[in-house]
């Protein structure tokens, strides 16, 4: 066992057992290297300054889908709770609230097979993006690097939203990327789904014999580690035909050179009418590869780099910036790619100037680089600001319910009473992008806090400021989201299921019936996906307002189809 | 402004680290090179004590975690593993630029905090750190050797002046055991017709005391070298060894509270010096070495090398610096000297590895680790001398010469090492 043997919470004799499976150097129980993966996970700073995150109980790091399939009954027969992590990008914190939890980390499992000519890649949990890309480029083929960031796992990403700036294009839905799946339930039992039901080594197509299970294991959200372990996928990928994207720079600049087939525009537009406008009219032409209105804030976070420290940086941009200014400097970005030849790139070009021009707009200069589309990602530039990335709600639904969502929240953020909790966006748009040219929209609604005032350990603590934080997220954000019928994409990580599951045909039935169906013995992360939940009601009672339960209740008295005008 | 907030200085008190290890955000960059910057699976990241041990406490992020709680009592300073964690690091500064990429966390400066700290609770440095640091103490030199030897390796055709503007800091490793460095470094400044000196008993610098945390022994040698150099009246300080050069450079005035700039001389790498007087033509280049090579970039002349500048101040609402503060990112490095040089030489073909720049990896040669953990060492010098492999060089090129030997010990696939020196020394017909 590697470091000192500590039997608090498993038996020594498991411990044995279980060592037996990865050898002594891949497990361990000892407090001080546990210590290393506590509070980590997505919204890490809210779990852990709470005081929900738990120290791991053990870590143990398999190899093969065999050795988890063998920890995974060896949990079973001993009653040892685990959760699975990959690269920890979403792990709800876990474990949480529990000291008896196992870590089963799963990143030595990295095989990456590539099939360029049926266009997939056959990966295991420890491949991250930047690795998938970096070698199907070469091939003229490209994934779907998500938003947080080329550094997560391509198969746990897979199983929640997976989105990203080329979901514009691509679909929004990771699950209709996925051919096949090796799946090892919570018991301990594999499961070899879509072609690979067959029989064969097929991995080229989602459908196998019988019906689709797959869709039990994704959600928007998925089961943060409660339904068991993928072990593998099969995920499609897209041609994008020779793409030479060249590195250059050094850090926090670095950046890929645009060959010539490839063009960036920023666009700016005097109304956000008009900036919607035109982008209904790009996905009606299907023009581009990306499309993205960026907040204002987000280009001075960009804009933040050289040798002077990021956040003084961003701060003396953003201080600078006035309302008036920021509502006249609204940006759409357009990546075109002349995927066939120049003569497209020339055509999308003309179209989109055309596009533009009758819009009212303008095409500003813009830097032919690549910064985060392709290999790193926007998301962990964000932390610049403000040292904790504030995710309130956000979702996707039909473009006019994001319209509305959007507009509600700009309104409810500009003229709540304690909007100095957060960055001040000075009355502009929640981030929002099309996906599938525009069939559906996708936004995120933020509110930025400083990490400091939220942390119970630093002296500008203030508990009512994460107390006021905790109901703008629940209470009042997402209260829009449940009005406008929003799907939130934030269940489970930032949003309490129970607590709207009514007002979305009590999912949590299935939830509960598949998870007693499949983990009988309840070992397969306990508590998930119901962390947030117990976090509010133990710590933030008061998060969850009378209006939240109105809203949820009237909603779920129906009618529930879509109707953004609720 | 906010109340009640600590006054930094982010030095070498662990405690001013606190916001550091308390505010990662888990994001985990520091266990990649620069995004961008990833070609594939294979030599896509940074951290080799991670990469090798596996557990996540062996990467920045975790340590993040185990500084905090020995900082609030969680964790104990005795505890055995926690000096394993903490000396298990080869404080390459990987992570650091990593992390500055998107924060402005200073995890470098953390860890050798961490190793302080130890150091002050009696729970470092190793074990296998003792010998060399008594040697350090009894006899001015890394290896424990005859001190009065330190100046044999000056071949008789090399003319060192008695007093010169330049001072030639040799450094224990090629004044003892690797030479041939010390004597193309001298034959360059002789070939540029720079006079320069040497020290008559030139200490070691201390480096080996700083990165094992044992800051209180290296302080006091930081304050003997300055006061010997600055007698001499050097204005300019050449180094073939990073290791020497980055310990005066930014350890020095780091340990003593004052900014390089004040140091009183100039400090320069070889590198540097050579690559101007490339340009300017005093030094011509009169053989050809036909080879195709690929540099290695040294941790302590690239990414860890940029000056020193003391600061004091807290941190205000959103975290934000006051008064504002210079970040040391590792990108004003010495990087294209040595890269300069070498494409300058005729017949030589220089390929770039992948991880190259602020994202080079380690040679696994540094932070003690190997003196204390010699598998972890080789296994990082191989996994580079793969990647030197991989862009079909004949030769990897170092400017370092603790990258050079550990690169020989690790050489097996015919790979072969030199440090640029030589190659300059060989291509000026010296």
């Amino acid at each position: 066992m590697r470091g000192r043997k500590v039997v608090d919470h498993i038996p020594e004799e498991v411990c044995r057992e279980l060592e037996a499976i990865v050898g002594p150097e891949h497990m361990t129980t000892d407090p001080v290297i546990c210590e290393g993966y506590t509070g980590r996970g997505f919204d890490r700073q809210v779990y852990w300054y709470l005081g929900v995150s738990r120290r791991p109980a053990a870590v143990i790091m398999p190899k093969t889908a065999n050795e988890v399939v063998r920890i995974v009954k060896t949990c079973n027969r001993y009653g040892v709770p685990y959760i699975p992590m990959a690269t920890y990008g979403m792990c709800f914190s876990a474990p949480a609230f529990r000291d008896d939890i196992m870590i089963i980390d799963l990143k030595r499992m990295n095989k990456l097979v590539i099939d360029d000519k049926n266009m997939f890649a056959i990966v295991e949990p420890g491949v991250v993006y930047a690795q998938l890309q970096g070698e199907i480029l070469k091939k003229g083929l490209v994934s779907i690097v998500p938003g947080g960031g080329g550094q997560v796992s391509v198969l746990a990403n897979a199983f929640v939203c997976g989105m990203g700036l080329f979901n514009y294009r691509i679909d929004y839905c990771s699950q209709r990327r996925l051919n096949g799946v090796e799946w090892v339930s919570p018991e301990g039992e594999v499961y070899h789904l879509g072609a690979l039901a067959l029989g064969d080594d097929s991995w080229y197509w989602r459908d196998g014999v019988g019906p689709d299970v797959t869709g039990l294991l994704h959600g928007i959200v998925s089961w943060g580690g409660s339904m068991g372990i993928i072990t593998k996928i099969s995920t499609k990928l897209y041609p994008t035909g020779p793409l030479k994207l060249e590195p250059e720079g050094l850090g926090p600049g670095t950046a890929l050179k645009l060959p010539p087939t490839m063009k960036w525009y920023n666009i700016g537009f005097p109304t956000e009418e008009s900036c919607r406008k035109a982008m209904d009219e790009i996905t009606r032409m299907r023009l581009g590869a990306v499309m993205n209105r960026v907040p204002a804030y987000w280009r001075d976070i960009a804009k933040s780099r050289g040798d002077l420290a990021l956040r003084n940086d961003f701060w003396q941009r953003w201080n600078q910036a006035t309302p008036e200014q920021v509502a006249e400097s609204r940006v759409l970005r357009v990546l075109l790619i002349g995927r066939t030849s120049q003569k497209q790139l020339d055509y999308e070009e003309r179209a989109l100037t055309d596009i533009v021009n009758e819009a009212g707009g303008t095409i500003r200069p813009a830097r032919q680089i690549d910064e985060a589309t392709f290999l790193a990602a926007n998301s962990p530039g964000m932390w610049k600001a403000t040292g904790f990335f504030g995710e309130c709600d956000g979702g996707i639904e039909v473009p006019k319910c994001i319209d509305k969502t959007r507009e509600i929240y700009i309104d409810r953020l500009q003229r709540y009473k304690h909007k100095s909790d957060f960055l001040d966006q000075k009355s502009d748009s929640p981030w929002y992008m099309p996906f599938t040219f525009g069939r559906v929209y996708y936004t995120e609604l933020h509110g930025w806090p400083d990490a400091g005032r939220i942390d119970p350990e630093d002296p500008d603590y203030e508990p009512g400021i994460r107390e006021r934080i905790f109901r703008w997220r629940t209470s009042e954000t997402h209260r829009i989201s449940v009005q406008t019928g929003m799907k939130s994409f934030f269940f489970g990580q930032v949003q309490p299921m129970k607590l709207t599951e009514p007002a979305h045909q009590h999912f949590s039935v299935w939830i509960e019936r598949f998870k007693k169906e499949f983990d009988p013995k309840g070992v397969a992360a306990p508590g998930q996906p119901y962390v947030v939940d117990r976090m509010l009601e133990e710590f933030q009672p008061k998060a969850i307002t009378s209006e939240m339960k109105e809203v949820v209740r009237k909603a779920e008295a129906g009618p529930w189809l879509g109707n953004p005008e609720r | 402004m906010s109340k009640g907030k600590k006054q930094l200085s982010l030095g070498l008190n662990l405690e001013d680290y606190r916001y550091d290890a308390r505010h990662c955000t888990g994001q985990t960059l520091c266990r990649w090179i620069d995004l961008n910057y990833v070609q594939g699976q294979d030599f896509a990241e940074r951290c080799p004590t991670w990469q090798k041990e596996g557990f996540d406490v062996y990467g920045a992020v975790g340590k993040c975690n185990i500084v905090y709680y020995l900082l609030n009592g969680k964790l104990d300073y005795s505890d055995p593993t926690v000096r394993d964690i903490a000396y298990r690091d080869l404080l390459c500064g990987s992570c650091d630029v990593a992390c500055k990429r998107n924060l402005d966390y200073e995890i470098q400066l953390m860890l050798e905090s961490l190793r302080a700290k130890l150091v002050e609770n009696s729970n470092g440095p190793m074990p296998q750190h003792i010998e060399p640091t008594k040697n350090i103490e009894n006899t001015r030199n890394f290896y424990g050797k005859d001190q009065s030897q330190r100046l044999n390796w000056i071949p008789k055709n090399v003319k060192v002046a008695a007093k010169a503007d330049i001072l030639f800091f040799v450094g224990c490793r090629p004044a003892f055991s690797d030479t041939q460095i010390a004597v193309g470094t001298a034959r360059i400044l002789n070939a540029a017709k720079a006079d320069f000196m040497v020290l008559k008993d030139e200490p070691c610098c201390g480096h080996f005391l700083f990165s094992t945390g044992q800051m209180q022994k290296a302080r006091k040698l930081a304050q003997d070298n300055i006061k010997s150099i600055r007698q001499t009246g050097a204005k300019t300080v050449v180094f073939s060894c990073p290791g020497c050069y980055k310990t005066f450079k930014v350890d020095y005035p780091k340990l003593l509270g004052f900014a390089t700039s004040d140091l009183g001389f100039e400090v320069k790498h070889i590198t540097e010096l050579a690559d101007q007087w490339v340009n300017e033509g005093r030094l011509k280049f009169k053989n050809r070495i036909d080879m195709k090579v690929t540099y290695h970039d040294p941790c302590n002349l690239g990414r860890l090398s940029e000056p020193w500048v003391p600061w004091k101040g807290v941190r205000e609402d959103w975290g934000v610096f006051n008064p504002p503060r210079f970040v040391r990112r590792g990108v004003h490095g010495v990087y294209e000297p040595p890269r300069n040089i070498l494409k300058a030489i005729p017949g030589i073909e220089l390929a770039e590895m992948v991880r190259h720049h602020e994202n080079a990896w380690c040679c696994g040669n540094e932070g003690g680790v190997k003196e204390a953990f010699p598998d972890l060492a080789l296994w990082t010098a191989s996994e580079r001398l793969r990647e030197a492999a991989s862009t079909g060089a004949e030769a990897i090129i170092c400017a370092c010469p603790a990258c050079k030997e550990n690169f020989k010990d690790a050489a097996k696939n015919g790979m072969k090492v030199y440090d640029v020196t030589e190659l300059i020394a060989k291509a000026i017909g010296k």
